[in-house]
């Protein structure tokens, strides 16, 4: 308790609570700006906390961090261009949500979500930290392959009656994975010779591409509402009511721990647990139909999830050095500049650090409320500009996000490709989001599979039998096959009726 | 609509067929040519899949084609709205061709004019201001206070960006 009470002292010290702000702020806004995002502002901070102690350096990095993880939902939401690739399955339902005229209670849930989970991390991590960092160092590669396999059923789910379209979708994101040089025998694959893609294809222009570039062509041969006469509309954030929380007490929760485990494996990451969580949040839907049309759950579960995993990736790095996530590796730099090294002794050698850590991050979760009201407004204005002004800024913002990747032209090349696939998508009806599914998850889900397959000596069957990973697989086959099933059932209907 | 739909999705079966000959190239050289799960274990596994699906998609809209007697169709119809794409492939093909060239300041605010007016924008000051305006904003936000770099362009146009970032 003594620790707690000297921890507190420090972080509500008025110097500490001002930079846990302006970190929370600077997070957003980052987090909000495509091309921008939290860990390239947690580098360029890092040579400034060198001048500050290190319980206030330490804090305002971790509030930077928190802040970046919620921030991308913002501009996902409002312009269907995810500032950061945690927040791409936010946008899934967050954007045909804002579509309706109810971009405020759509910010507002992400926001409501992004709080939780991202509280309900930190009390894990200052819980459990030191057992659960253990359980996560057990997960082997048929773990996480039966994990990437379990968040790819999701594309099953979204095709609805058309599923053939949404494999379809979902194999094209796998396949442009597979793009560059093999991660385990560094052979070229689609390359055609190229050097552009030999580093293969970055799923961040990718996914503006193929949501914000895609919708531009769309709206540009639609040629309705560019005048902006439809957008005498006020956008004000909505928090949602208790009750309406309470109706999504599962997804949240679930997402939470979800974020959380995912969080706390290293180089898995947010964008991971987002779409996991919405995956989950769909197979647990008693409409799972509704998901991409603008529901409630659709944005609770991705940003339930990947704020939740912001915590979790604290744990493996505070606990044994090891970052869960690549923010978390950017942080491992605010350590050393301070002559610390994160790891099982630093919570010997240094314990109110690490309470210090605790509480800045409970703060700025609850900071990161008001923050994101305040982000959100000043965003949300934006959203009442015609879209013949609109359509061009966002544009440009998306190539020079996707150049501010790699400084690669090539990687605006890949985004506007990817937005021409977009449109044809959009145009032929099939659906955008397995694509990036596929995408995001093709290098865990080829990796784990062949590594794991060496590690069975080429078998299936062992993958089956192991506790964890077998649960998982059992989970994701029967939840593809009760689709499948749920489909033909309707088709049948359907064709009954249509007989007589 | 459905003509459109079944030449896409005959594209697709047709690219991955293409893409499935492409694999034969990756085992050339490689410490695992052979070997049960080498580099092109994953792609063919998809490129199979995608074969399969693809298959299904074009049957059946075939199906549907001959059930709503949609084979007259006209599969591309250059209506304004047409033209206003095409337009807008052209102008982000020539930006993406510029920006390297002439870098991000000469090139993006006439980009962003021409767009502007593409969509139907009127009002000369919004056009004039916000491609000004966002051009510089992003040159600030960017370079001077997050260390992005921005294209700086080649010859002349290269030493014209330096004078800013």
């Amino acid at each position: 308790m003594d620790i707690w009470l000297s921890a507190m002292q420090v972080v509500f010290q008025p110097m500490t609570l001002i930079f846990i702000i302006l970190g929370v702020m600077l997070g957003t806004v980052l987090g909000a700006i495509p091309g921008l995002n939290s860990t390239m502002g947690t580098a360029l901070l890092i040579p400034f906390t060198f001048a500050m102690s290190a319980e206030n350096g330490l804090a305002l990095l971790a509030a930077v961090y928190c802040g970046g993880t919620f921030g991308g939902s913002i501009s996902a939401i409002l312009f269907n261009v995810p500032g950061a690739p945690e927040a791409a399955a936010t946008g899934f339902d967050g954007y045909p949500m804002a579509q309706k005229g109810m971009a405020g209670e759509a910010l507002g849930y992400a926001i409501m979500s992004s709080v939780i989970g991202g509280l309900f991390s930190v009390l894990v991590m200052n819980l459990v930290s030191p057992q659960l960092a253990k359980v996560g160092l057990t997960f082997s590669q048929p773990e996480y392959f039966a994990l990437a396999v379990a968040a790819l059923t999701l594309i099953a789910s979204l095709g609805g009656a058309q599923m053939a379209r949404a494999f379809i979708a979902g194999l094209i994101g796998l396949l442009l994975a597979t793009i560059g040089i093999d991660e385990l025998t560094a052979d070229e694959r689609f390359t055609f010779g190229t050097k552009a893609l030999m580093g293969g294809i970055n799923f961040i222009p990718a996914i503006i591409g193929a949501f914000a570039i895609g919708e531009i062509l769309a709206k540009a041969e639609e040629g309705k509402g560019l005048s902006g006469e439809h957008l005498n509309i006020k956008v004000s954030t909505k928090l949602p009511k208790v009750k309406e929380l309470l109706r999504l007490k599962w997804t949240i929760v679930r997402s939470a721990v979800i974020g959380t485990a995912i969080g706390i494996l290293p180089g898995v990451g947010a964008t991971t647990a987002a779409f996991i969580g919405y995956s989950e949040a769909v197979r647990w839907s008693k409409h799972p139909e509704k998901f991409g049309t603008g529901v409630p759950e659709g944005i609770s579960g991705p940003e339930t999830a990947n704020n939740a995993a912001t915590g979790g990736a604290m744990v493996p790095l505070l606990t044994l050095g090891i970052p869960g996530s690549a923010t978390t590796a950017v942080i491992i730099g605010g350590f050393l500049v301070h002559g610390l090294q994160p790891g099982p002794m630093l919570f010997l050698n240094q314990p109110k650090l690490m309470y210090v850590i605790f509480i800045a991050m409970y703060l700025a979760n609850i900071i990161m409320l008001f923050a994101g009201l305040l982000v959100a407004k000043l965003f949300a204005n934006f959203r009442k500009v015609r879209y013949s002004i609109l359509g061009p800024v966002v544009f440009v913002f998306a190539a020079i996000g996707s150049f501010g990747i790699r400084n690669d032209v090539a990687d605006i090349w890949i985004m506007f490709a990817c937005g021409l696939l977009g449109y044809f998508f959009k145009k032929f009806k099939y659906p955008i989001a397995p694509l990036i599914i596929g995408l995001v998850l093709g290098p865990l889900t080829e990796v784990s599979l062949r590594k794991g397959l060496f590690m069975t000596d080429y078998a299936l069957g062992p993958f089956l039998l192991r506790p964890i990973a077998g649960t998982i697989l059992f989970i994701a086959v029967a939840s593809v096959l009760w689709n499948l099933y749920s489909v033909f059932i309707k088709k049948g209907k359907a064709s009954m009726e249509d007989a007589e | 609509m459905l003509k459109g739909d079944l030449v896409f999705s005959i594209l697709i079966f047709i690219g991955a067929l293409l893409l499935l000959w492409v694999t034969f190239g990756f085992e050339q050289g490689s410490a695992l040519a052979g070997a049960k799960v080498g580099p092109t274990f994953w792609p063919r596994v998809l490129l199979g899949a995608l074969l399969l699906c693809s298959a299904i998609v074009s049957v059946g809209t075939i199906r549907r084609i001959a059930r709503e007697k949609a084979w007259g169709e006209k599969l591309l119809t250059l209506d304004r709205g047409k033209v206003r794409f095409f337009a807008a492939i052209g102008l982000s093909v020539a930006y993406f061709l510029l920006l390297p060239l002439t870098g991000f300041i000469l090139s993006t605010p006439p980009f962003m004019m021409a767009f502007m007016l593409l969509l139907g924008e009127k009002s000369k000051g919004w056009i004039v201001g916000v491609s000004i305006g966002m051009t510089a904003i992003i040159v600030v936000l960017f370079t001077k206070a997050m260390y992005v770099p921005l294209p700086r362009g080649e010859w002349l146009f290269r030493q014209f960006s330096l004078l800013f970032y």
